[in-house]
């Protein structure tokens, strides 16, 4: 009982908290005498007409685009290259090192260098997105892959399992929420590299048109684009998160959680 | 008749130069067909070991395993393992089901004869109606039977068992060991069954490989003539199960003592 009163509890603060600061934002900006805190209703009107309308071809589609196209990407590079690195040691060894370095260096600091390589454009913002996700997904993958049940191994190894099989239904199977891990990880930096890339080095796209609005002095075109970029980070953790509940369900449950 | 599996001198030292450390001396036995042979001795006398080294899983020191008449490199088809550790050798993404029928699938065999040796295995093992369910939501002897009935549907000639029942409660235990002995019948499969339950290693015997301490070798191997079917009460209280188990407790107790004076 006392469980329960918890659980509704806590959901009608989750709910209340929301609509509270809301309000408060609203209230607060209502008179529109600061020029950098726009009405939250011209905001709002903002946020519709920019990326519901025209904007949402030209802006949030490219978006997105890139955004989905580099994390596949740096899905399909990570988990094969993990798995590479893991299966064939040697290899792994010697390229230890570089991975070390190559994922310390910040996003930021890349940009310059992937401009020159690729100019201004979706080549090098997905070169960009790509380059900074694909570390966490390949570190968790090669430590997902290293940390697998010997006994599961010596299992497959004993009924014959074949070496494809083995690899797509054993050991990347136990690497699954591993590898899960760090996909969550590059997620959330996907979005943040998209926006770096599109505010510094881009002709279109959410990033884009927010500083654009920033710089001349379009405040609530500006507040309408960090609205989205909050937004759409907040919104694809959660997909993730439900997803990985769902194809991960055989380990949330052996886990008891 | 030439044995179906023998156990040629094996001999395991882990580890080189000065951490070298010799499980197993040299052991030998046969296991003919049709046998339960089990093979007793206490944890860490090296019967895991033994027993990858057998199947193949890991590379001898010394000697080697023949099944059929060829010298064993590699797991080979014909010998179906059942570990120790149900827990980390069922696969906790695939259901019961399809645990039994991973090994079948890749293999040329047809789709409705894999089904129908899931079916008639987890029905042997008496897990009729659970095949959808996930390892995580049945019982520890449950799971082991599972892969009781994974090892059966791969049909294997000789089924090897590593301390299978050393993690699940008496009851339990007793069941699964009965029914091991009955699917021996059933499925016409050889079992060498390792376990340091001497109790259980005189039960389900038709003879008894008695190890040593490390580095192991064989101390004695013990013909049981206890008739079949065996029954948990009945068969343990005829004399000669009292004096067989006697005879093995005082073989591994007596090395083990000459072994850890005072101890
Ligand atoms: N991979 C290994 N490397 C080194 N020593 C090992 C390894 N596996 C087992 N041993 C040692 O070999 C001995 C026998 O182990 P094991 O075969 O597991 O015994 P049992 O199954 O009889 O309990 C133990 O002392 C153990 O510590
Ligand atoms: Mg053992």
């Amino acid at each position: 009982m006392t469980r329960l009163a918890g659980r509704i509890g806590r959901f009608a603060w989750e709910i209340a908290l929301p609509i509270v600061v809301l309000s408060y934002w609203w209230l607060a900006t209502a008179d529109g005498d600061n020029p950098f805190f726009p009405p939250a209703s011209r905001v709002l009107e903002a946020f519709w007409s920019n990326w519901f309308d025209e904007r949402f071809v030209s802006d949030f589609l490219p978006s997105m685009a890139r955004l989905g196209a580099s994390y596949l990407l740096a899905v399909g590079i990570g988990v094969g290259a993990g798995l590479l690195l893991r299966l064939w040691r040697p290899l792994g060894e010697i390229v230890e090192p570089l991975i070390s370095f190559l994922r310390s260096i910040p996003s930021a600091a890349l940009l310059p260098f992937a401009v020159l390589l690729f100019g201004i454009g979706t080549n090098m913002q997905v070169f960009l997105i790509t380059f900074v996700c694909v570390w966490p997904i390949l570190l968790n993958t090669m430590d997902g892959v290293a940390d697998t049940d010997p006994t599961m191994l010596d299992t497959a190894r004993a009924f014959r399992i074949g070496h494809r099989r083995r690899l797509t239904r054993v050991v990347l199977m136990a690497a699954a929420p591993r590898i899960a891990s760090g996909m969550r990880v590059s997620l959330s930096v996907a979005v943040v590299v998209m926006l770096i890339s599109e505010m510094f080095a881009s002709t279109n796209g959410i990033g884009y048109v927010t500083i654009q609005a920033q710089r001349t002095f379009a405040f609530a075109d500006m507040w309408s684009g960090i609205l989205m970029l909050g937004l759409l980070g907040y919104l694809l953790n959660l997909l993730f998160v439900r997803a990985e509940r769902l194809v991960l369900s055989w380990y949330y449950a052996s886990k008891g959680r | 008749m030439a044995p179906l599996l023998s156990v040629e001198g094996i001999g395991k030292i882990y580890g080189e130069g000065r951490s070298a450390y010799r499980a197993i001396d040299s052991v030998t036995f046969d296991v003919n067909e049709s046998e339960i042979v089990t093979v007793v001795g206490p944890s860490g006398c090296g019967k895991t070991t033994l027993l990858k080294c057998i199947s193949g899983l890991l590379p001898p020191t010394d000697g080697r395993s023949v099944l059929n008449g060829i010298p064993v490199t590699e797991p080979p088809e014909g010998l179906g393992i059942v570990f120790q550790d149900y827990s980390r050798s069922l696969y906790p993404w695939m259901s019961v089901a399809h645990n039994v029928a991973f090994p079948l699938a890749g293999k040329g065999i047809p789709r409705n004869e894999i089904n129908d040796r899931v079916e008639r295995t987890l029905a042997a093992v008496g897990l009729r109606g659970q095949q959808r369910k996930k390892p995580f939501q049945l019982s520890g002897g449950m799971q082991q039977r599972v892969a009781i009935a994974r090892a059966l549907a791969y049909q294997p000639k000789v089924l090897l068992m590593d301390e299978p029942f050393a993690s699940v409660d008496a009851q339990t235990r007793a069941e699964l060991e009965d029914t091991v002995v009955a699917l021996r019948a059933e499925f016409n499969v050889t079992v060498l069954f390792i376990t340091h339950d001497i109790d259980e290693a005189v039960y389900m015997a038709d003879r008894i490989v008695v190890l040593t301490p490390p580095p192991t070798t064989v101390s004695e191997i013990v013909e049981v003539s206890l008739p079949f079917p065996r029954d948990q009460i009945g068969t343990k209280e005829l004399a000669e199960f009292v004096k067989l188990r006697s005879h093995v407790y005082r073989a591994v107790k007596n090395r083990w003592d000459d072994r850890q004076p005072g101890q």
